[in-house]
């Protein structure tokens, strides 16, 4: 029998915001799980509880140290939805129509299907048993299949179909914690659990986006390896055959736009995010921008190393395919020829994806650079090689804002970084930006001799340097400030706590009451959970935030 | 369940004198309706000769239709009468024209129902390729909808530019190097993402394979070893995925490394 597809590691108090996260915090290390560790820890006079979405073969053991203020966590396991009482003859219609609204949502058709598929296993009890594993729910998903995918192979939409709609029933089960706003960390799984405790308690919602979800997913389905391509489509673009890939690919922006209908505001860290939002389907009037905070004052106090030493590239990132480390090392190799003494510092944890770390080790050997090329994992304090390094480099493939960046910048370091995420920005300013002058380069991506030209101008010109390093030391305290972006957010959480909420659904009925589903019962339950949803209307979250207290003055 | 008949099946005999009796009584109804049909012709025509006015004409050509519908009803053609009736209703002296050309029998069928039913020869598959190809009827599907994937980077929409660069990325030849280079400046960060991706995978697939071989011909180095590294930076080199000053140089080790094996091959084959 699989674990429950729920663990919940604390008993919860109620929350003032409960944040949702896929695949992240507190379990992996990254960009993300570090920003919702900063944003908690920010606000200590807020409560915070955590839904993490992961799948069961991800190892949980938490790799941040929980913050005080983090009242509970739920795990949400996708690939162990509940699974409901055992159907009946009867419930062949049931199934059917349950079967069709997840169809509907995985194919991103407008309409109420999410909130009708919630309705249905909220009322019917109806889980896995009945919606994936009988033979009702076998021959709905037969008909999927002909609709979908018909010249696909079966077995592969089979298993498609059992892990994205198995997902879909893990989340519209979740046991909601008592909370008076719920965040989003992403759209996809994080989106539409967003999604649900907004139909369900009727609270706001709030979906930030660091990256596009559906733009990584089109990235990552574009590659992958594991999903097979007939190739009947030839080099024919946008004429092609339905292929696998489609159909997962339309799932995650299905739930793309579930997230968005849902959401009371969407937020993202820069103005480039939104094109991409908007063409999701997210509605205009949503938006809002609010970009990543450091603690530039610590930052800010990291004092330079004046010793002799040789010149030093710094670059902070976990050791993933992602952060194209590889290219990082190739462009080191061809940086040496002018630079001969440059030494690389790489910080960061290679533990997500050994493989690659190991390759990335292989490959400073290959190039014959074991005495240019360190790397040193992660370190208690990256504040003490900032002061000791001369410029930082960032060859990621792709980004949204990067901390590690801000973080460098505030130190007054000059920077080289690929053209991903807001980087150009951070780098070279933008329209009305207070502070003008370039902080560092932007080069492609994947662009090894570009990235070592760009280093070298800045090594071999050290006062240049400095002075880009000036520019991004003004630039970074008048946007990225953390105490601006902590009082923008609480602002954000003050303004959507003091909404009323909207309808509250009944609780949901466990699988050994399904039985009568008739007025009575429901009626009751409808009563009870309208006194407790009363009740729990009335947070202290308002009173916390108070007009006056800093973070009351508005987003 | 029980069903009880209330007549008996039909003999030869009645069923001859019932043919007849209903062939005079369509012949009537027939005629009855061609005479209103003529009647109603009449109307119009004095009407043209300003006998009476519109709603005489109206009223009159209304009650002929009407008679001419009930005496229809009875007629074994009776949707065939109906629609030549309700063209003279319509377009009046015209309509019963249209419709009176309507109804005149077609062309026989001559074909030899025999015939129709034997069985055609089937021509092989081959055969009907022939003669698909020879009568112009043979088209490669979306055949005409591929473009060159350079132009699609340049000038389409950013979901077939991922469309692309998914190709390119599955289908990589060293001919498709421009498209994945011109797609790294896009200016939609998504496709410069993607492209990214793929060529980070496609050299990090070089450089493992010549890592690995590296590895080999280090620990145990042979004419064979040494023959696989070169070839492997030489196609490196060739992938198109390089600036020609690194493409150049890992030409120059894998041709080193050629020369290298030959030397050694060279050497044992003398020794033989």
């Amino acid at each position: 029998m699989p674990p429950d597809a729920v663990i919940t590691q604390q008993t919860a108090a109620e929350a003032d915001v409960c944040l949702i996260v896929e695949g992240g915090y507190p379990y992996i290390l990254g960009g993300v799980g570090s920003w919702m560790d900063a944003l908690m820890r920010a606000s200590p006079q807020l409560r915070f509880y955590v839904i993490s979405i992961g799948i069961a073969a991800q190892p949980r053991v938490a790799k941040y140290g929980i913050a005080e203020n983090v009242v509970g966590i739920t795990d949400v396991i996708l690939d162990q939805a509940p699974a409901g009482y055992a159907p009946r003859r009867r419930d062949a219609g049931l199934i059917a129509h349950g079967v069709r609204l997840m169809q509907d949502v995985l194919s991103g058709a407008p309409g109420g299907s999410f909130e009708a598929l919630i309705d249905l296993v909220r009322e019917s009890g109806l889980g896995r048993a009945a919606l994936l594993d009988s033979k009702p729910a076998w021959t709905a998903m037969e008909r999927v299949y002909r609709e979908t995918l018909a010249n696909g192979s079966l077995i592969d939409f089979f298993w498609t179909w059992r892990f994205l709609a198995r997902s879909l029933l893990a989340i519209v089960t979740v046991p909601l914690p008592r909370a008076s706003v719920f965040h989003a960390v992403s759209t996809g799984y994080a989106g539409l659990t967003g999604a649900y405790a907004r139909h369900v308690t009727g609270r706001p919602c709030v979906v930030t986006e660091h990256g596009i979800y559906t733009n990584e997913r089109r990235i990552e389905l574009s590659v992958a390896d594991w999903i097979f391509d007939s190739g009947a489509g030839g080099f024919a673009v946008g004429t092609k055959p339905a292929e696998l890939r489609e159909v997962w690919l339309n799932g995650f922006v299905g739930f793309s736009r579930v997230a968005y209908a849902a959401a009371d505001l969407i937020t993202t860290q820069y103005r480039a995010n939104q094109e991409y939002q908007r063409a999701d389907g997210a509605p205009q009037e949503k938006f809002r921008i609010i970009p990543n905070g450091i603690d530039v004052d610590v930052y800010a106090s990291v004092v330079k190393s004046t010793a002799p030493r040789k010149p030093t590239v710094l670059m902070i990132g976990r050791i993933v395919p992602i952060k194209d480390i590889r290219t990082f090392i190739t462009a080191i190799s061809l940086l040496k020829p002018l630079v001969p003494e440059v030494v690389a510092l790489l910080i960061g944890p290679e533990e997500e994806d050994p493989a690659y770390a190991a390759g990335c080790r292989a490959l400073v050997a290959q190039l014959g650079l074991q005495d240019t090329v360190q790397f040193l994992g992660r370190v208690p304090d990256v504040k003490a090689y900032l002061g000791y390094a001369d410029v930082i480099a960032l060859s990621s493939i792709s980004e949204a804002q990067p901390i590690a960046l801000l973080e460098a910048a505030a130190t007054g370091l000059p920077a080289v970084t690929t053209d991903v995420g807001s980087c150009r920005e951070i780098i070279e300013g933008f329209d009305g930006d207070p502070v003008h002058g370039r902080g560092g380069y932007v080069v492609a991506a994947c662009n090894p001799k570009a990235m070592a030209e760009a280093l070298a101008a800045i090594l071999r010109d050290p006062e240049a340097g400095r002075a880009m390093g000036r520019v991004m030391q003004q630039r970074i305290p008048q946007l990225y400030h953390k105490e601006r972006i902590r009082r923008l957010y609480e602002g954000l959480y003050a303004e959507l706590a003091a909404e009323r909420p909207k309808t509250v659904l009944a609780p949901q009925v466990v699988p050994f009451m399904s039985m009568p589903r008739s007025g009575i019962q429901a009626m009751w339950h409808r009563l009870t959970h309208r006194v407790l949803s009363n009740k729990h209307t009335r947070t202290g979250l308002s009173a916390r935030l108070q007009p006056g207290t800093p973070g009351a003055s508005g987003a | 369940m029980h069903v009880r008949l209330e007549h008996g099946p039909a003999t030869p005999a009645t069923t001859q004198a019932g043919h007849a009796e209903r062939s005079v009584g369509t012949a009537i109804a027939a005629l009855l309706v061609l005479g209103l049909l003529v009647l109603d012709t009449a109307l119009f025509m004095l009407f043209y000769a300003l006998c009476f006015d519109v709603a005489d004409l109206l009223l009159l050509h209304g009650i002929l239709c009407s008679m001419a519908v009930l005496s229809a009803l009875t007629l074994a053609r009776r949707i065939a009468w109906l629609q030549l009736i309700g063209w003279t209703a319509c377009l009046g002296p015209f309509g019963a024209l249209i419709g009176a050309m309507l109804l005149l029998p077609r062309k026989a069928d001559n074909t030899d129902l025999a015939e129709v039913a034997a069985p055609h020869p089937v021509p092989s598959r081959l055969t009907a390729l022939h003669t698909a190809i020879n009568d112009h009827r043979l088209r490669i599907l979306g055949a005409h909808a591929s473009r060159p994937l350079l132009d699609i980077v340049i000038e389409a929409t950013t979901a077939e530019k991922l469309d692309a660069l998914s190709l390119i990325a599955k289908r990589y030849t060293p001919a498709l190097a421009p498209a994945l280079k011109k797609a790294l400046e896009d200016t939609d960060a998504s496709v410069r993402v993607l492209a990214a991706t793929v060529l980070a995978q496609l050299n990090n697939d070089h450089t493992r394979h010549i890592g690995a071989l590296q590895n080999v011909t280090q620990a145990r180095p042979t004419h064979a070893s040494w023959r696989a590294l070169g070839e492997a930076r030489l196609a490196y080199a060739a992938s198109g995925l390089l600036d020609a000053d690194r493409a150049q140089r890992e030409a120059d080790e894998g041709r080193a490394c050629l020369a290298r094996a030959k030397r050694g091959e060279a050497e044992m084959a003398r020794r033989k």
